[in-house]
């Protein structure tokens, strides 16, 4: 997805915060515009965000595009669709950062056309990321999940 | 209106589209293959997303993936472009199924004319006039030998399911007949896996002359008036023109006439052309096509129409914006197609534009989606821009083209540039009318 904006993740802004960030040879740089402040780094791996939970957004967004795309470590999305991290509403993850995976193992669902596609792993490992979020809008080839 | 319209088409007719769109304060989703990251219909449009890998039938021709992308924007309607699946009666019954709207005719007029026969049949019901010829497939040699007879030498035997020219063949006379009727059904079998045959009459040396069309769902049928379309090599059209020189003002009045309530009787909606051979002061039914053509710009420029505005809001329900009164064309627009293609070998040209420079000035137009450093990816057709050049007449659009030609710079990729002057320059050109063979004729003497 080029320009569609989740519920609660203002991508626009983090991504003009870290185009700031890079321009400026920064390292370090917060925002803040009512209940909402959003800090963004770089050089360390920690990334500060309050007040709403989109931290591993904030990484995967600048991630996505610069490092993963033709890593060969990373399952990418095979269709378009939204995701579904877990089986039913309320239901535990398929898979959660640090678990391990087979290949054929159901890592998360997508639903297009009114359909549930459970998407099977094809790589075997350590999930050492995710980069989608539950409900989260994909397109064909976006990067899903990190296997070491 | 629509908020939202998902564009599911690339290249110039995808720029083409989002225009109208955006000028109709229609957001825009642009879908596109991974070759397709850097072309300009995404770099134009609202949004975009990425619908598959590089080859056609995985991601333009992905009727799942396109209604998917549907569903994650929050479009409301598709515009199919053309080709692609634009004439896909299943994706548009697809499309409506899933509470969408597809920018175009009703599913049922797409499939009814996708069928070439079928086409042919109800046209004539409407009164059409249609090439004379079996009505319908040939079971065996004596029928084939009695339609001969009955319509008359030369006769072209079709195979049902053939198409770009292929599957044909001339018939002079009955021992011909007799001599080839059993191998073209051969070759239909082979080439197309169907064996169905008929006839029709030949007709040597024809132009193809199309009539554009448009029609609402609050009972209003509009002709926009004629193109000439002849100037073709292999079935594809190199050169178009609006409107036909040298065709008798009431002979096309009356065509005119009985198109309108042809489309009026079918209750058409949205835009379509009906193809028409043309020979000696007769027209014959074709076929018709049920999207948006290649060459309406011409139309539009000496309509002062935007076919495409128009076709978008008749697919929201409205009502057209004109009648036929309003419908009075000046002057004289030709197109010309500027493939990436050697002028000589038509061997097809990737590569990476390294400089391009339009031309302009008074009546140029030029539908594209190229830029300089754009790389041509080599998956998809070769058509690179369309120059649409209007003029008072005939010979100012001819003039104007010429120098819109040698003004145009696109350099990093082979086009047909150079074939294009010498059309525009030969005799025959400029004489007019010539018939849809004369370019593979002349192609070597221009």
């Amino acid at each position: 997805m080029a320009t569609k904006e989740t519920k609660f993740v203002d991508k626009k802004s983090i991504k003009e915060l870290v185009d700031i960030l890079d321009e400026m040879e920064l390292t370090k740089l917060s925002y803040k515009k009512g209940d909402v402040s959003i800090s963004v780094s770089k050089g360390i791996t920690t990334t500060a965000v309050t007040s709403t939970n989109i931290q591993d957004d904030l990484l995967s967004t600048s991630e996505k595009k610069a490092d993963y795309k033709n890593d060969p470590r990373v399952i990418k999305s095979p269709m378009v669709g939204t995701i579904y991290l877990q089986p039913e509403p309320g239901a535990n993850k398929f898979v959660n950062e640090g678990d391990s995976i087979s290949t054929g193992q159901t890592m998360l669902i997508i639903e297009a056309m009114k359909t549930m596609n459970p998407i099977e792993s094809t790589l075997q490992g350590k999930i050492s990321k995710i980069f989608v979020q539950d409900e989260e809008a994909v397109e064909f080839g976006q990067p899903l999940m990190l296997i070491d | 209106m629509f908020k939202k319209v998902l564009i599911a088409n690339r290249g110039e007719i995808a720029v083409r589209i989002n225009r109208a769109c955006q000028e109709l304060g229609i957001s825009t989703v642009a879908v596109h293959s991974e070759a397709d990251r850097d072309s300009m219909h995404v770099r134009i449009a609202n949004e975009s997303v990425c619908i598959g890998p590089n080859q056609i039938n995985k991601s333009y021709l992905n009727a799942h993936a396109l209604i998917a992308a549907c569903e994650i924007t929050n479009a409301e309607a598709i515009h199919p472009g053309y080709g692609f699946l634009s004439e896909n009666a299943n994706f548009a019954k697809m499309v409506s199924d899933h509470g969408l709207t597809f920018i175009g005719p009703k599913h049922e007029h797409i499939k009814k004319m996708g069928d070439k026969i079928q086409a042919k049949k109800i046209m004539q019901q409407l009164g059409v006039p249609i090439i004379p010829g079996s009505e319908g497939k040939i079971e065996n040699i004596s029928d084939a030998l009695k339609i001969g007879s009955k319509i008359g030498y030369p006769v072209l035997l079709k195979a049902a399911a053939g198409g770009g020219g292929r599957g044909m063949k001339v018939i002079k006379n009955e021992k011909e007949m007799s001599d080839n009727f059993s191998i073209v059904k051969q070759e239909a079998l082979s080439f197309f896996g169907n064996d169905t045959v008929y006839i029709e009459k030949f007709i040597d040396s024809p132009r193809h002359i199309e009539v554009q069309v448009i029609g609402d769902s609050h009972g209003n049928y509009v002709h926009l008036y004629e193109r000439d379309c002849s100037i073709q090599r292999r079935n594809q059209k190199v050169i178009e023109e609006a409107v036909a020189p040298g065709i008798d003002n009431e002979d096309k009045i009356k065509l005119f006439e009985t198109v309108i309530s042809a489309i009026k009787e079918m209750g058409y909606l949205g835009l379509g052309t009906l193809e028409f051979l043309y020979h000696e002061g007769k027209f014959y039914f074709m076929e018709m096509n049920t999207r948006l053509q290649v060459e309406h710009p011409i139309t539009e420029m000496i309509t002062r129409i935007d076919l495409v505005r128009e076709q978008i809001t008749v697919a929201a329900g409205e009502e057209l914006s004109f009648d036929q009164a309003k419908v009075n064309p000046l002057g004289h627009s030709i197109e010309c197609r500027i493939n990436a293609e050697d002028p000589k070998t038509f061997k097809p040209s990737a590569g990476t534009i390294s400089l391009y420079h339009p031309p302009a000035g008074n009546g140029i137009r030029l539908d594209t989606f190229i830029y300089s450093g754009y790389k041509v990816p080599h998956y998809y057709d070769n058509l690179l821009a369309k120059l649409i050049v209007t003029g008072r007449d005939r010979e100012h659009a001819i003039r104007r083209a010429l120098r819109s030609l040698d003004e145009i710079i696109i350099e990093g990729t082979v086009t047909n540039i150079e074939l294009h002057k010498k059309i525009l320059s030969s005799d025959d050109f400029k004489k007019g009318s010539v018939s849809i063979k004369w370019l593979e004729e002349n192609i070597e003497t221009l």
